[in-house]
Formats: C-alpha cells, sequence, structure tokens
C-alpha cells in the first residue's frame, strides 16, 4: 500500500536538526526516557498547530516550520522548572505547548525548538466555594475543566468554540475569548491569579485576588504572551453557579445597519445577555433557510439570557423593546438551537478537505468604523477573486464596539497562486482596520502570523516588549519570533516572522 | 479516492474536536496520537514523506486515544478502521 512516490521527503537538514546528546541527556534525566520524543514520526505531528496557512503547506505537501528538535513531557512544575534551567545552561529553545489549537502559528517551531507539552500538568487542584474561584493546572483540557465544574454545579463561563480543543493554560497564553464573553468577560477577566516559570526558570506568582493597585498588571503581561514571557503553570479563574434559567431568541433585522445600533443599544442601556451574535447577509442566509421573517428582514440576530430567572427575563424585555425599536420581528428560534447544538464545533474542515483555502480573521472595530470597516473589507476580499467568499459576524459585543469575525475562503487553485491571495487578503483586512482605527485581533492572538502588522498597531509598544524579551530571555530561548519579537538566527522565514 | 483515504484526509485538518474522549490520563494526551495527528502520520507515511526510519510504523499502532475517540467524533469518522484499511500491509512488516 505505502505509495512510492516520494514527496519533499524529509531530508534538509535545516528543517530537522535533531536534539544534541547531551541535551537529550539532560532532559531525559529530568523526564524520564518516555517522557521525551525524539521520532521524526513524533516530531512531524508537533511541527504544527491549526494556524490555516500552515495546513495548506501540510495539504500541498510540504511543512509550515521545521521539525521540533524533540518533545519533552514534563510531569510537574518541578520537572518544569529542571527543563527550563537545563535550556539556560545548554542553549535549547523551548517552546511551549498545549492543545495546538491556536490559528496564528504561535507554536509552529521556526528554528528546531524543543516542544514543551504541557498536558501532563493537567489537574483540578480546588474548587473554592466561597471565593467562587478554581485552581487549576494549566495542562488541563478545557472541556475537561468545564466539565468537572459542572459536576459540582459551577462554570468558569470561558466557552470558546475551541473548548474541547483546548488546555486551560492555553486560553490564557493566547488571550482568547469565549461566546459568553459579552456577559463574562474574557479570559483576562476571568483568571485572577496564575503562577508561571520564567524564561530565567524562576517562579513567578501572582496572587488570586479581586484586584491590585501596585503597578502595571503583571498579570496581563502574561495573559497573551503566548509563551514568550514564559510557561504558563497553574491558574485561579473566577466561576459562578450554573445559570438556574436559560432562554434564547432569535430576531431578524432588515438591515446590518440596524442590528447593529440594536447591539450597541443593548450594552450601551446596561443589557448584557450571555450571547449576542449578529450575523450579515451571507452568514444570516446560511442559518435562516425556510423562516418567512428573513425574507424581508435579512439579518439574523441571536441572544442568550442566562442566569437568576427574574435577572434573565428582564434582560429578555430589554432586548425585545431595543430590537422592535429597530423594526425587527421576533422569529421561530431554530437559528439559536442550531447554534447550541454545534457550538463547539468547527466548520472549516469539509472547505479545508476540498482543497479551498478558508480562514478567519477577527479584529475590533469601533462602532462609528464598523459599518465602514465591514463593507470595506467585504470589497478587498471579493475584489481579489470572482469566487472569493467573505462573510462576518459580531459575537463579542461592548459598550464601546465589537469583535468583526470574518470567514474567508477563495476556490481551489494552484498553490503558489492562493498563498499570494491569501496573504494579500490579510495585508488588506488588517491595513483597513488599522487604518479606521480598530485592533488587528480581538482574540486569536498574534502567534508568527499578524507580527507584520504589530509595529503599526503598538508603534513604541512593541519596543517595550522586546526590551522586557530581552531582560528576562537574553538568550531569545522561549518561543523566539512570536508575538512580534526578534526570531532566533537562522529561524525559517515563514509570512509574519520578525528578524 | 477510497472512503478510508478521504476520512484521513478529514481528520488530519480537523483540531480534533473528540480530544476530551480521551483521559486525562499523561499518555493518552501526547499529541501525536490524537486521531488527527495519527491521521496527518499516515498521510505523510503513503505520500513517502515519512519513511520507515523515522519511526512512523510504530506510532501508528499506538491506537488507544484513536479507539477512545470512536463515537466522540463530530463527523462520526472511524479513524482506526481507516489507518487499518490503508495501512494493514506496511503494518504487516
Amino acid at each position: 500500500m505505502p505509495s512510492a512516490t516520494k514527496k519533499n521527503p524529509l531530508q534538509a537538514q535545516w528543517r530537522a536538526e535533531p536534539l544534541q546528546p547531551s541535551a537529550s541527556a539532560a532532559l531525559r534525566a529530568i523526564v524520564g526516557a518516555e517522557n521525551l520524543l525524539g521520532s521524526v514520526a513524533d516530531r512531524f505531528a508537533y511541527a504544527r498547530d491549526r494556524l490555516p496557512w500552515g495546513l495548506f503547506q501540510l495539504r500541498a505537501g510540504d511543512l509550515p516550520a521545521t521539525l521540533p528538535a524533540a518533545i519533552v513531557l514534563p510531569g510537574s512544575r518541578d520537572e518544569l522548572i529542571g527543563i527550563v534551567e537545563a535550556a539556560n545552561r545548554l542553549r535549547i529553545r523551548l517552546i511551549p505547548f498545549g492543545a495546538g489549537s491556536g490559528v496564528l502559528g504561535g507554536t509552529l517551531p521556526l528554528s528546531c525548538e524543543v516542544m514543551v507539552d504541557m498536558k501532563r500538568i493537567n489537574r483540578l487542584l480546588q474548587i473554592d466555594k466561597i471565593d467562587g474561584t478554581a485552581r487549576v493546572q494549566a495542562g488541563m483540557n478545557g472541556g475537561q475543566f468545564e466539565a468537572a465544574l459542572n459536576a459540582q454545579g459551577y462554570s468558569a463561563n470561558h466557552l470558546p468554540q475551541s473548548i474541547h480543543m483546548s488546555t486551560v493554560g492555553g486560553w490564557a497564553a493566547c488571550r482568547g475569548a469565549g461566546q459568553a464573553s459579552s456577559r463574562y468577560g474574557k479570559i483576562e477577566d476571568i483568571v485572577i491569579g496564575l503562577e508561571a516559570v520564567l524564561p530565567d526558570a524562576r517562579l513567578l506568582h501572582v496572587r488570586p485576588v479581586a484586584r491590585r493597585a501596585v503597578g502595571p498588571s503583571i498579570k496581563d503581561l502574561m495573559i497573551g504572551s503566548e509563551g514568550v514571557f514564559g510557561f504558563i503553570t497553574e491558574l485561579t479563574l473566577r466561576i459562578g453557579r450554573l445559570p438556574e434559567y436559560q432562554a434564547g431568541a432569535v430576531y431578524a433585522f432588515a438591515s446590518l445597519q440596524s442590528g447593529l445600533d440594536a447591539m450597541r443599544t443593548i450594552v450601551q442601556r446596561e443589557g448584557r445577555p450571555s450571547v449576542m451574535r449578529l450575523y450579515d447577509e451571507p452568514e444570516s442566509r446560511a442559518r435562516t433557510e425556510g423562516i418567512k421573517q428573513f425574507t424581508e428582514r435579512p439579518i439574523l440576530g441571536i441572544f442568550k439570557f442566562s442566569g437568576p430567572k427574574g435577572l434573565a427575563l428582564a434582560e429578555a424585555a430589554l432586548v425585545e423593546e431595543i430590537c422592535m425599536a429597530q423594526n425587527a420581528v421576533a422569529t421561530d428560534d431554530g437559528p439559536y438551537r442550531h447554534w447550541e447544538e454545534t457550538r463547539f464545533q468547527s466548520y472549516s474542515i469539509k472547505w479545508q478537505t476540498a482543497g479551498y483555502c478558508m480562514d478567519t480573521v477577527e479584529v475590533t472595530g469601533s462602532w462609528r468604523a464598523l459599518p465602514q470597516m465591514h463593507a470595506r473589507m467585504q470589497q478587498a476580499v471579493l475584489s481579489l477573486h470572482p469566487e472569493a467568499h467573505f462573510s462576518a459576524h459580531w459575537s463579542h459585543i461592548y459598550p464601546e464596539g465589537a469583535c468583526q469575525y470574518m470567514t474567508l475562503r477563495l476556490p481551489p487553485m494552484d498553490h503558489a497562486n492562493a498563498m499570494r491571495l491569501h496573504r494579500e487578503a490579510w495585508r488588506r483586512l488588517e491595513s483597513i482596520c488599522l487604518e479606521l482605527g480598530g485592533s488587528i485581533a480581538h482574540h486569536h492572538g498574534v502567534g508568527v502570523f499578524r507580527n507584520e502588522w504589530l509595529r503599526a498597531e503598538l508603534g513604541a509598544g512593541l519596543d517595550m516588549l522586546q526590551i522586557l524579551k530581552d531582560g528576562i530571555d537574553p538568550h531569545n530561548l522561549l518561543n523566539p519570533g512570536k508575538v512580534g519579537l526578534r526570531a532566533a538566527p537562522g529561524a525559517l522565514q515563514v509570512p509574519g516572522t520578525a528578524r | 479516492m477510497s472512503p478510508a483515504l478521504e476520512t484521513l484526509r478529514t481528520c488530519a485538518f480537523c483540531p480534533n474536536t473528540c480530544r476530551p474522549s480521551h483521559s486525562a490520563a499523561a499518555r493518552l494526551q501526547i499529541e501525536s496520537q490524537t486521531p488527527s495527528a495519527m491521521s496527518l502520520l499516515a498521510l505523510a507515511f503513503l505520500d513517502g514523506r515519512l519513511d520507515d526510519a523515522s519511526g512512523v510504523v510504530q506510532a501508528l499502532r499506538r491506537r488507544e486515544a484513536v479507539r477512545e475517540s470512536l463515537g466522540h467524533c463530530t463527523y462520526n469518522l472511524d479513524i482506526d478502521a481507516a489507518l487499518d484499511a490503508m495501512l494493514e500491509p506496511a503494518d504487516k512488516r
């Protein structure tokens, strides 16, 4: 059965440099032989995350990155500290790895780094029902963590689409946002304390307290650091009781502007439904087939109300009043039920398998900018190719603006042309976002693929991050080349790599 | 394309929505044992990009996580059966 055709065999030294024997011996002594993986096959499996560009390379028979030199699986914080000490002594570059569901290439090895798989450090340590907190190790699977809380009547209320494919540490490292964020906040609001191993192997402990005023937030240097400032090993998260009451509602709006106005008004009038979702016309059409109200009012809005029944009903009444004022109509709740049933699934697979180039881009815009942002970005993508697809929705809603979450799709075509158009689509979207005063990333992070635009958003702030990185990681050992920071000498150049 | 090959191609590009079906026990959460990674490895092997010396044949025998995922796949894929169908001759070496 195995094909005789060799397609890009993995021979090149720069892509497959293995761990030096002295480094191997040092790491093996810490974690045991069974927790140090060095076969080419294991290294191949860790040479990707879910960056769509990387997937396109794999699909074309190429690698998105180098092979990691090895994979090490620490079973405790002490073992991790030992690994980082050895890395400093032997100049081993390391990349923290959770479940690999990131979509910006944050865990791609660019210079044969050693992957540190955190999934053995995976225990729920404590639920404190008085303080309403849970203490958990970073490598615990997100879905298993939430299930363990649910079993005791609680929830962390961080419910990203990737909940089952990600770790709790990964949520924080990538500064993620869940589907109930409009009510409960993003991961930076939910994590109240953490512990991390710094690049020099010292332990950082951010006390789990409700708030502090002890200078700039050290916690926030770690949340979104994507592994460049250290390994998050443990987190304390705010938890809440499972809601006593939940209900959904669906509205049809006549125009995108009226839908956006409704969303803005709801949050500015202090409504906080647990879920608020507005879809543009292409995304609405895909979810409302056969529902007559959408013939004349083609824009779909989905809401979910949770919590004490009286509060949820009051919010539902407020939302109804505001939607009606925008001339919307309530409809069959089929789109809400469908969303509930499929909320943790992945939609891209059938397209990627069929040879399309599908990607998602999420940005933050102000209410004033969002209508123009949508129109200009739609035009920018559709003008790339006659069969290009563009659609968007808004599901993280704030009094000042919202996240615009866009889906792009290019039809099957020759690989080089597809990669050129795909990068150009990103360039156009991020440029328009910057021009209109938005943020180039709402919750997927930077990884490597967004490096190109970080300077334009952060300005001198990027120099501050590099100075901090140089100070705590002078040998650039932890995840080099990510979050806009300097790559290792000779690192593989992938789109966005910072030199 | 054979159904088994199509199954592997679908799974290889999935972000492992079945992941919680694996126990939290340590060894089962090695990335290269997840169904998606196993599918990716199988495709690379069939394509000739990973040869016997890469350890891929041994890696593809570590089926615990793949078997645990059966019935938990969003798309109702049976990766264990697809791997058997595509790799059986190689497995007998």
